[in-house]
């Protein structure tokens, strides 16, 4: 099938019923997951993740993308009104954003943050769309060593950029892969560490994992804070239409930072809030004079473009090689594994309609932001005032209910209650929980891909550095984790030397 | 008091970190050594490689106050790739100091984070005794007396948690009306 006849196969499915049904319902329940703070985008789409079983793929995978692009707005409501961002993503606009509310132009700034997210969210997408040909070309040079490798990489990038020791990011993130080796191997029918337990010899499940992680230790985590998120009343003043064409004078601000946002969220590991803090930067040095930190209307934008930005540019790494750069795409690829569709070659060959109609369905969801922006926000305001102490029952009777269901297992609410505790604690001593997931979610892969490549080599390790591309992969590797030790220490031998 | 100050006691002297270092190295071990018992010899190589990457990771945090310094700060500093500047994500930095002071939130002698955790496991169990249908109100009801929401919102909670239950049941056909001790034969 060629890109063209993919391209009009995906659009008549998203225009059909109920596939565009699902693109509103998501970005609806991925704006409400965003401005809850403690809440956002991951732990949004990994208890939605379960109910999503009787819906097909298609449907499955574009409500999941509309709910990270929902998502990702909606982390900018409560940053503006309250000051307390609901998605890491959104944190940049907090600094001008809150300052906008008291000066008494929330709604406009408000307006101003959907206008920007789905403009860059827009423009992101449809050149993730145009250069998915040359995408293409490249998945398809990889073979099995490669991607194990490059399963290797998605973890070592995450552990150099997230914040804390790389050894903790590493041992998170191995351990993620090696509980994957419970249950009955992939490449041999053998089974593993399952204590002769029936309930275990299909291993643990990744998504119960991904729900014990993302909701279950933030729950947790969650608790220990003050009651109420926000106290004060709102004051919900400003213009929508001020907003919205505050927004369209600064196409420059816009284009450059959804570009730069689509960039850093390539990166697995960097995300939405390294790109915020990026472009916010990038517009106060293009702007001298602006009055950044004091209700800068540049410094949302930019903020707030940059941040749906990311989601173009962190599809790439996670549809095509499977790594996914953050814990909202980790989740994204585990719906896609468990509606039976594999990141790599398949999604842009067998699934190519597929792959085009999530792409699509993201680029019409901006639309819906625009809608809920202009004409939802002024209701969407009383969200960000929910008491954490009523959010955290029912995420846990969600989580609880969402794990049993995936295979009516007990190992599964097991899965999601121990791994959420273990997360918490995790996230208390700066273990990263993402490279952990990413190590459970990829672990499969990655051992299925290693014994590929063991047996085409007849056991040898050494079909890792005799190809071409799995070498520079390794040169990478150890570049990413090497290269913060190694630097500085370069830099002061060249110091010492002059 | 006693049992307030015993406690505090015993919490001051867990340390989070070591129950995860503590439960990568336990299970690190295991599957190590249980992968040379496998019948397939091929089965232990990925659970032998990623259990080894776990238990050197592992043993280096446990011992690092002990190693030489050029191993120490690659071993526990951080070394971030992509640096944001400490003006902008400052803020998040002071709210732990702020969170530990407190016991609680809402007045009550035991930590709020722990609390959280053992209602969560005590709902996991009793979902399983009597089926998640069931335990899901009594979790509601035990979780907003301990911290102190009002009836007004326990009524409108209870009644909440059944419906997510009760809509699982429906959509999904999932029998959570049923337990595997008690109610086995399900109730609807």
């Amino acid at each position: 099938m060629s890109a063209t006849q993919a391209i009009v196969e995906a659009a008549v499915t998203l225009f059909s019923w109920p596939t565009i049904g699902w693109v509103v319902v998501g970005i609806v329940l991925g704006v409400i997951a965003g401005a809850l703070p403690g809440v956002g985008s991951a732990m949004g789409m990994a208890i939605v993740l379960p109910l999503t079983l009787p819906l097909g793929p298609v449907n499955a995978i574009v409500l999941l993308v509309s709910m990270y692009s929902g998502a990702m707005y909606g982390g900018s409501i409560a940053a503006i009104l309250v000051n307390v961002p609901g998605t890491g993503g959104a944190a940049a606009t907090t600094l001008d954003g809150y300052p906008m509310t008291k000066q008494g132009k929330a709604v406009k700034a408000l307006a101003m943050s959907a206008t920007a997210s789905a403009t860059a969210g827009f423009f992101a997408v449809l050149t993730l769309l145009l250069f998915s040909p040359i995408l293409i070309e490249i998945v398809l040079l990889f073979g099995s060593p490669e991607f194990f490798l490059m399963a290797a990489f998605g973890i070592a990038m995450i552990t150099v950029v997230v914040q804390g020791s790389i050894v903790k990011g590493i041992a998170a993130g191995a351990f993620g892969l090696m509980i994957t080796s419970i249950g009955i191997a992939p490449n041999a029918p053998e089974l593993r560490y399952t204590f002769g337990s029936l309930m275990l010899y299909d291993g643990l499940d990744f998504i119960a994992a991904l729900i014990g992680m993302f909701a279950i230790a933030e729950m947790i985590k969650l608790a220990a804070k003050e009651g109420g998120i926000a106290d004060e009343g709102l004051d919900m003043s400003g213009s929508v239409t001020e907003g919205v064409w505050e927004t369209f004078r600064h196409p420059v601000t816009i284009v450059k930072s959804g570009y730069m946002g689509m960039l850093i969220g390539a990166i697995p590991g960097a995300g939405a809030t390294v790109a915020n803090f990026f472009a916010y930067g990038e517009a106060m040095r293009a702007n001298p004079d602006g009055k950044f930190g004091d209700g800068e209307p540049l410094g949302v934008i930019s903020a707030e473009a940059s941040n749906n930005g990311t989601i173009g540019g962190s599809l790439i790494p996670t549809i095509s090689f499977g790594i996914p750069g953050s814990g909202s795409t980790a989740v994204l690829l585990g719906g896609l594994l468990m509606h039976g569709l594999r990141p790599g070659p398949d999604l842009f060959d067998a699934e190519l309609a597929t792959t085009y109609t999530f792409l699509l369905a993201l680029m019409i969801g901006n639309v819906f932001i625009i809608l809920a922006g202009v004409f939802l926000v002024t209701r969407m305001g009383r969200i960000t005032q929910l008491d954490t102490h009523l959010i955290i029952p029912v995420i846990i009777v969600l989580s609880v209910v969402g794990g049993y269901s995936l295979r009516t297992n007990w190992i599964d609410v097991a899965t999601v209650l121990g791994l959420g505790i273990l997360g918490y604690m995790m996230v208390k001593h700066d273990y990263s929980i993402i490279a952990f997931v990413l190590g459970v979610v990829l672990g499969p892969i990655a051992e299925e891909n290693l014994m590929r490549s063991l047996q085409i080599s007849d056991g040898s390790y050494a079909i890792f550095v005799t190809r071409p591309i799995s070498l520079l992969i390794v040169i990478l590797i150890l570049l990413v984790l090497l290269g913060p030790y190694v630097k500085p220490w370069l830099a002061e031998r060249r110091a010492g030397s002059e | 008091m006693d049992v307030q100050r015993t406690y505090l006691r015993l919490i001051d002297r867990i340390s989070l970190e070591y129950i995860v270092l503590l439960t990568m190295l336990v299970s690190s071990v295991y599957m190590l050594w249980q992968s040379y018992e496998f019948d397939i010899g091929s089965a232990g190589v990925f659970p032998r490689l990623t259990g080894a990457v776990v238990l050197i990771a592992t043993l280096l945090l446990m011992f690092r106050s002990y190693l030489p310094d050029p191993l120490y700060s690659f071993v526990a500093e951080s070394a971030d790739l992509i640096d944001v500047d400490d003006e902008f994500t400052g803020e998040d930095e002071e709210e732990p100091d702020r969170e530990d002071r407190r016991i609680s939130v809402v007045d009550r002698p035991v930590h709020d984070s722990l609390m959280v955790a053992v209602f969560a496991v005590g709902y996991g169990i009793l979902g399983y005794a009597i089926g998640i249908l069931w335990a899901s109100p009594i979790f509601v009801l035990i979780y907003g007396l301990w911290f102190r929401l009002s009836w007004k919102v326990l009524l409108v909670l209870i009644p909440i948690s059944l419906l997510i239950g009760l809509g699982f049941y429906e959509a999904l056909g999932l029998r959570i009306d049923r337990g595997e001790i008690f109610l086995t034969e399900g109730v609807l």
